[in-house]
């Protein structure tokens, strides 16, 4: 157990993944290349083989020569970083668990929301909880608002032009994209310009500052991340739970 | 001409030019933000790149590239802290220039340096890069194993501060890089293959996914290791007199050429990268300002001649890691690693049957980064009164950013499969965590990514080249060529070992 205690954990693990690759590259089995009938090939199962012996060699060496020094005390997280980065973790595996049924939108707003609120404030406390929830409603009110706004334009511009109701080059994807983006900019200075010295103003909470900075900061990254690669790009992004 | 033309007119249109302008500016702004890499901004702007036209692609790839490399320059000079490691060496003379109020001509300086080490090692490129091509066609399947593996060895034995953690490394982005079906029998190599077989994993690990989750996501997770950063502090500085004299650029002919020269050279070597370069020069152009009986002014002493030193080399080092990487296959560093992986993505496979079959390609990456550092310079020189400015972005908002970026990334290259975007989610976040995990223990990260890159080329190879010798594995030990990469492989674990044992001493 000393050896343990004054070791670093890395070189065991990979001493463990190199043990188990062995394994499974045993149990495989090898194969040759199509059509080598007269030999020769060495097979698709030495390569593995070598690799993992090797692996095993590298990790065992460094287990036994790289030992935990004084520094690694230091190197242990406070208790506020800690609490950030396992809510950066969660908050990560969520975001790709909840994409399919909740919809790119929604996830990634949250995402960022979440994680801009909780670095702002510092530390991952329970008063905060409030303000929050309260900014994250308002973050995917606003966000929902700007989106069917876009989506209505875009819906209107593309159908009328393939109509014949409106010139063609109307509903081309440059312009779609420009008056979306230039709509949608507009509508969200302007409620930036009307609301930010509200809640910026001396007596207002530093939690409820943070919640609006980050709401702020959410719904215009994801619109445009959602402009340039579904409306430019025309990648799937998951709809989710925004069904139009 | 006419296929000069052919590749002048793949990029001659205005979307080449506005993603090449976007992409300097996000490489600027990357580079100056201490922390952010140049690799990082190529991983991030890999998807965006893949739903381009080849050529624009890379075209934005490799200005994201010129730009971080020379952006990096701003923090260095004005805060004393590099935006990353290219950019070390300038701090000295950088940062005693700012103290002196000189803070506009070393800035402005760095930009023109950056732009000379960027031109000229562009024309190394174009000089060698086809030449070194055609050399590969006296090369079989065993000279192509024993090149992928000196590759590998040589970035591995360099990378990190112990050499045994850089072979692990290497060894481990092979093992992923097996990871799918072999490529001679199509026999699944994958474990829980009765689960995976019907899932994207079945095609083993998406490229890109893997390179965003290792450089952009880990880094995030690295980033919260510390109390975040609320944005750096930056005390007003006058910055005037941007352009340095004509005379006093002519003067320092010797410091640039030198400069050029090792950027260039270090760069062409596999796995040594800009921040050996920046040294090298740095310490040449000491030497060079220490007999210049006074005509220059001496470098660690607040000159421009000790900004122009590594500014120029390591932009050299930009157009000498492309050399390898185009004509060979084998990336000069982790940047272009990661562009090397870009390309594979379109289906571009460097090497000689690139020269040979796609010129006008070669030709359109050629005049990209021409462009890339007129690029840059142009966009860094208007905006050096604005880029300090980025310094005071906090990274409570800078985190979030890079983290929702590197997810949408890997998700993006889907296109329209939603399903193989959420596997590529996981495939980023996954790799993010091991790459934080290894980052944090001092591993290195950019043999993982050789060995990607190079695993299937060395496999591939490696089963030719014996099944052709009727499955004698000595066929390695007979051919010059292979004995030369050999004995360079072995060198380059034992020379670090040497040289290690005797700076203890």
């Amino acid at each position: 157990m000393t050896l343990f205690r004054t070791r670093k954990p890395m070189p065991f693990v990979f001493m463990m993944v190199s043990l188990l690759y062995f394994i499974y590259v045993i149990s495989l089995g090898s194969s040759t290349m199509i059509g080598d009938e007269i030999g020769g090939d060495p097979g698709g199962r030495l390569l593995p083989l070598a690799l993992s012996i090797f692996m095993f060699i590298a990790s065992t060496v460094l287990f036994l020569t790289d030992r935990k020094g004084e520094a690694a005390k230091d190197e242990r997280l406070g208790s506020s970083e800690r609490r950030l980065f396992l809510l950066t973790v969660i908050v990560a595996i969520l975001y790709v668990v909840a994409m399919r049924p909740v919809g790119f939108l929604l996830t990634t707003a949250t995402l960022v929301f979440t994680l801009t609120f909780y670095y702002l404030q510092g530390n991952v406390e329970r008063k905060s909880l409030k303000p929050w929830v309260v900014g994250i409603l308002a973050t995917l009110a606003f966000l929902v608002a700007l989106y069917s706004i876009g989506r209505t334009i875009t819906r209107f511009l593309l159908l009328n032009a393939r109509q014949g109701r409106i010139p063609q080059w109307l509903g081309t994807t440059g312009f779609v994209v420009g008056i979306v983006l230039v709509v949608v900019l507009a509508i969200y200075l302007i409620v930036l310009k009307l609301t930010r010295a509200r809640f910026h103003a001396e007596q207002v909470s530093p939690a409820i500052r943070n919640a609006f900075d980050a709401c702020m900061l959410s719904v215009v990254t994801t619109e445009l991340i959602y402009l340039v690669f579904r409306q430019m790009f025309l990648v799937e992004l998951v709809r989710g739970l925004i069904t139009w | 001409m006419d296929v000069f033309l052919q590749g002048f007119s793949q990029i001659a249109n205005v979307s080449t030019i506005i993603w090449m302008a976007i992409g300097s500016v996000v490489g600027i702004i990357l580079g100056a933000l201490p922390g952010l890499s140049a690799t990082m901004g190529i991983a991030l702007m890999m998807p965006i790149s893949f739903q381009l036209p080849t050529a624009t692609g890379i075209g934005l790839l490799l200005a994201v590239y010129c730009g971080a490399v020379s952006g990096a320059s701003i923090p260095a000079i004005l805060l004393g802290i590099p935006g990353n490691p290219n950019a070390i060496a300038t701090v000295e003379d950088g940062l005693l220039m700012t103290q002196k109020g000189k803070a506009g001509s070393a800035l402005g300086g760095a930009v023109v340096a950056s732009f000379i080490g960027g031109i000229g090692s562009l024309l190394a490129l174009v000089l060698f890069s086809p030449l070194i091509a055609r050399l590969t066609l006296a090369f079989g399947p065993a000279e192509k194993t024993t090149l992928a593996l000196v590759g590998l060895v040589i970035i591995a034995s360099v990378s990190g501060n112990n050499i045994w953690k850089g072979l692990l490394m290497g060894a481990f982005g092979m093992a992923l890089a097996f990871l799918g079906t072999d490529p001679f029998s199509n026999q699944l190599r994958i474990p829980f293959s009765k689960f995976l077989a019907t899932t994207p994993l079945s095609k083993g690990l998406d490229l890109t996914s893997t390179l965003i989750g290792l450089f952009g996501i880990s880094q995030v997770f690295f980033e919260l290791r510390k109390p975040l950063l609320v944005g750096q502090h930056i005390e007003p500085v006058k910055i005037e007199n941007i352009f340095p004299p004509l005379r006093k650029i002519l003067s320092m002919w010797k410091i640039i050429l030198s400069s050029l020269g090792i950027g260039t050279v270090v760069g062409a070597i596999p796995g040594t990268g800009a921040s050996i370069a920046v040294f090298m020069a740095h310490n040449s152009a000491k030497n060079i300002t220490m007999n210049s009986k006074g005509k220059l002014d001496q470098v660690g002493s607040g000159s421009l001649e000790g900004v122009f030193a590594p500014e120029v080399a390591n932009n050299a080092v930009t157009g000498g890691a492309l050399i390898p990487a185009l004509a060979l296959g084998i990336p000069g560093d982790a940047a272009t690693a990661v562009l090397i992986g870009a390309l594979m993505i379109k289906g571009v496979t460097p090497g000689f049957h690139l020269f040979a079959t796609n010129m006008s390609l070669v030709y359109a990456i050629f005049i990209t980064m021409l462009l890339a550092n007129i690029f840059m310079a142009s966009f860094q020189l208007f905006g050096v009164r604005l880029y300090p400015k980025i310094l005071s972005v906090p990274q409570q908002i800078l985190l979030p950013l890079i983290l929702i970026l590197s997810f949408i990334g890997a998700y993006a290259i889907a296109g329209q499969a939603t399903a193989v975007g959420i596997y590529n989610l996981g495939i980023a976040l996954v790799m993010g965590m091991i790459g934080y995990f290894l980052k944090r223990d001092g591993y290195p990260i950019a043999p993982i990514v050789l060995g990607l890159i190079l695993g299937g080329m060395f496999e591939e190879n490696f089963r030719r080249a014996v099944k052709l010798a009727g499955g004698d594995y000595l066929t390695f030990f007979t051919k010059p060529i292979c004995l030369l990469f050999m004995a360079l492989s072995i060198l380059s674990i034992v020379l670090p070992i040497i040289a290690k044992k005797r700076g203890k001493r």
